[in-house]
């Protein structure tokens, strides 16, 4: 148990890991847990301050990052910018910052002036070519993805890659196919070897379990997206969606979320088919479901040669991209109709009837309704008894979850 | 003048309070006699100031008129006194005076510390109505009981069979056992009317934790219920204080009131609790339609035609009103326990015509409906189906005590 100063990246590496456990099962902050997430938080920065210069955040992943802190959203920075289409070209890239921006930023969002002044590392961001050592081998080592011992990884670890990502294709041509024809949402930096890994072996798991019919285009409509949503009334509602989707051409695969990715789930054009991916870094019910209602409109309205992977994590928001803002509102649709919600006792009485009652006349699971109060008013603190923490992962017994 | 079919609820005289009496049907309306205690306005309270600042008398009266009829009830006006009487007593006799002008049938409430001067003033309120005796859990105990009551009772010259005893017990149910009341009691086969009072719902919903559907056993009721069945020298008319705590809190600036639903069932208060109304980026007063929405897909709700609480709930509910504010809505929920506790005992006491008023709408389906019991409550309040309180006898019949489900149809 890491206690005091952390000198070695293998320390580092497990403070994360534990870091992330602990976010998952989002503690009291005067708790223990809460104490011990908050220790090796401030642990971990000073590590990343010593011995990370080369990932500091760029200066949009700096103000994306203070963004998620203080849950602000597009609208709340205008009075930095100056206009909202200077924040939405800023944050996409298009837009440098100009002095009088760093200034304001520094000012009133208390960002370091050194983060936005930082040079974006196109290396991190747009990874041009092949650099096998990149790869995280050993995290793939140790889940089992790839078999090779510390000697073959140093010996023979291009090798062992390339085998690794060969239903990708060629890794160089993949790395730059998924960059140029994918999109990541994300608020923070996201690790494109890592990302590339995690994608080939979800890959690899839905090719070894190939759907017993292909997928057809038009296959997923609003109705089948909620006659999937009320399977989750089951207890074992994540794997009968599972099983539902498979007969449809659709494998959906569960693939713990890998470190330095921040993803919920992506949706995957493979070889054989359209691929959704699910981690559950968020171990809660309401998560799950719309995580997985997400991809599913991904599959059915966005995948395609101009775009082959969509990779979501659902904390930040959807942004300009109106794919995810598509994305998101069909979702929320296909789960609880935006008729059924305004007419809803849950939308203004934040109790547990509430909740059951809504559940109850959609059938489908509590956790989803309550899920839907707490993102609808902001109010992350209420009804967490009700969104099934700890209850997805259960049901998913065969995987070794960290 | 009413036996112990009768139903006497102590109420204040309050918006909500006096809403709720107003929209009383007729029938149920004279199957109660409310006590009413003046509650002074917070600007006298905080003043000090005297209560003839209050209101006229000939608004009181009018107020009166209005909102409960000429019908008869006991006037208590003890609470608005600043506990010394110098200086009120002119202000206490135009107060008389006005409410016997005014047309109202005030019967007065005297205390049994009440002084001469104190009676004497009133005096001229009742009229030929007689008196009310209200004796608190202590009186009862006191020794030289019945000279007291003699010496009162001769001040204005009455006796026990003008005068109807109410004996309160505020927030102490357990002592509601009439067993032990009823011999300390002098005279008590004389008295015109003879009732026992308890009220236990708690002064505030801060033991309810955060929005939910809670209960609170009315521990009056099933104590009084049990008691019911008792051979007893004479048994006393059920009453209680609705859905209010018997000691009133002070108003208290900056206070910040749930949006809550109280609603009575057979043995226990449903409540429909909220968020506090003031709660920053809280959903305020929209709780209020949201709660009588699902309190009516509840089996303990009644139907819209059982009384105008119940019609109010419903018309919240389905949107076709606004949201409702603290006061509507003890209109509303006082309003329901009144008709609901009258209708409950004319039941216990199995009259034709009480079962027929107890009949209520099952939203027009005529289905079957469970009373429902909170879960606690077995274990909370002891009731004749399960087992008698310490000292009392289980019942000796297994007569039905509350209405059975089929009778609860639609009128």
């Amino acid at each position: 148990m890491i206690t005091k100063v952390i000198r070695s990246r293998d320390e580092y590496e497990a403070a994360l890991s534990e870091i992330e456990r602990l976010v998952d099962r989002d503690p009291e902050p005067d708790t223990g847990e809460g104490e011990r997430l908050d220790l090796l938080t401030v642990l971990a920065r000073d590590y990343e301050s010593r011995t990370l210069p080369s990932i500091a955040p760029d200066p949009v992943e700096a103000i994306r990052f203070r963004m998620e802190q203080q849950g602000l959203r597009q609208r709340d920075l205008v009075p930095y910018f100056g206009s909202k289409s200077k924040v939405s070209e800023v944050l996409a890239g298009k837009r440098p910052l100009t002095l009088g921006m760093v200034r304001a930023l520094h000012t009133g969002l208390g960002i370091p002036a050194e983060a936005l002044l930082a040079q974006r590392d196109p290396a991190l961001l747009e990874p041009a070519g092949f650099d096998w050592e990149r790869f995280p081998l050993a995290e793939m080592v140790s889940r089992g993805w790839i078999t090779a011992t510390a000697r073959d990884i140093k010996s023979k670890g291009e090798e062992l890659v390339r085998q690794f990502l060969a239903p990708l294709g060629k890794p160089e041509a993949a790395l730059a196919l998924y960059r140029r024809t994918g999109y990541v949402r994300s608020g923070r930096h996201i690790d494109q070897y890592a990302l590339t890994a995690w994608t080939a072996q979800v890959l690899r798991r839905a090719e070894a379990a190939p759907a017993p019919a292909p997928y057809k285009q038009g296959t997923i409509t609003l109705e089948l997206m909620r006659e999937v949503a009320r399977l989750s009334w089951s207890e074992q509602g994540p794997r009968l969606a599972q099983e539902f989707l498979l007969r449809v051409g659709i494998p959906v695969i569960i693939e713990p979320h890998i470190p330095r990715t921040h993803l919920d789930g992506a949706a995957i054009q493979g070889p054989s088919g359209p691929v959704i991916g699910v981690t559950v870094r968020h171990d809660r019910i309401d998560n799950f479901w719309y995580c997985l209602m997400h991809e599913l409109v991904h599959v059915g309205k966005h995948l395609g040669a101009d775009c082959r992977r969509f990779c979501d994590d659902l904390d930040a928001e959807p942004g300009e991209d109106v794919r995810e803002q598509e994305a998101d509102e069909i979702a929320g649709e296909a789960l609880i109709p935006k008729q059924e919600w305004n007419s809803s006792p849950a939308r203004s009485l934040h109790s547990s009837d509430a909740v059951q009652d809504l559940a109850d006349r959609l059938r489908i699971h509590p956790a989803i309704v309550a899920g839907r109060i707490r993102h609808e008013s902001r109010r992350f603190q209420v009804l967490s008894g009700l969104v099934g923490h700890g209850e997805v992962r259960r049901v998913f017994s065969d995987i070794e979850w960290r | 003048m009413f036996d112990h079919t009768h139903y006497v609820p102590i109420l204040r005289w309050k918006m909500g309070e006096k809403g709720a009496l107003r929209e009383l049907r007729p029938k149920d309306r004279a199957k109660l006699t409310p006590l009413i205690e003046w509650s002074r306005p917070n600007e006298v309270a905080a003043h000090g100031e005297s209560l003839a600042t209050a209101e006229t008398p000939q608004d009181l009266a009018r107020d009166i008129i209005k909102h409960w009829g000429a019908r008869p009830f006991f006037c208590d006006v003890h609470t608005l006194l600043d506990g010394h009487l110098g200086g009120q007593l002119d202000a206490l006799r135009r107060v008389a005076m006005g409410l016997r002008d005014g047309g109202t049938r005030p019967i007065p409430v005297l205390w049994l510390d009440d002084g001469p001067a104190y009676v004497s003033t009133l005096e001229c309120l009742s009229s030929g109505a007689g008196a009310c005796l209200r004796l608190r859990e202590d009186d009862v105990s006191r020794s030289g009981l019945q000279s007291r009551i003699e010496g009162l009772l001769s001040s204005i010259g009455v006796t026990t069979q003008h005068v109807d005893l109410v004996v309160d017990l505020a927030a102490d149910v357990t002592g509601m056992d009439v067993g032990v009341i009823c011999p300390a009691l002098p005279r008590l086969g004389s008295w015109r009317t003879f009732t026992v009072v308890a009220g236990s719902f708690p002064p505030d919903l801060k033991a309810f934790q955060g929005p939910g559907r809670y209960y609170q056993p009315r521990a009056e009721w099933l104590v009084w219920k049990a008691q019911s069945s008792r051979r007893l020298p004479r048994l006393p008319t059920f009453g209680d204080y609705a859905t209010l705590h018997p000691v009133l809190t002070t108003y208290k600036p900056g206070l910040n009131p749930s949006a809550s639903i109280r609603y009575a069932t057979d043995e226990s208060w449903m409540i429909m609790r909220g968020e506090g109304l003031r709660n920053e980026d809280g959903p305020g007063h929209a709780q209020y339609p949201a709660n009588a929405a699902l309190l009516m897909r509840r089996p303990e709700y009644c139907g819209p035609s059982f009384s105008y609480g119940d019609k109010y709930i419903s018309e919240v509910g389905a949107g076709r009103t606004g949201t409702g504010n603290p006061t509507t809505w003890v209109r509303a929920g006082v309003n329901h326990h009144l008709t609901f506790a009258v209708r409950q005992i004319a039941s216990l006491f199995g009259a034709a015509d009480a079962r027929r008023s107890w009949r209520v709408a099952a939203r027009g389906q005529g289905k079957r409906r469970r009373a429902h019991t909170a879960p606690a409550l077995a274990s909370a309040i002891p009731s004749p189906e399960r087992r008698a309180p310490p000292g009392v006898p289980g019942p000796r019949s297994a007569r039905a005590t509350s209405p059975a489900p089929q009778d609860r149809r639609a009128d």
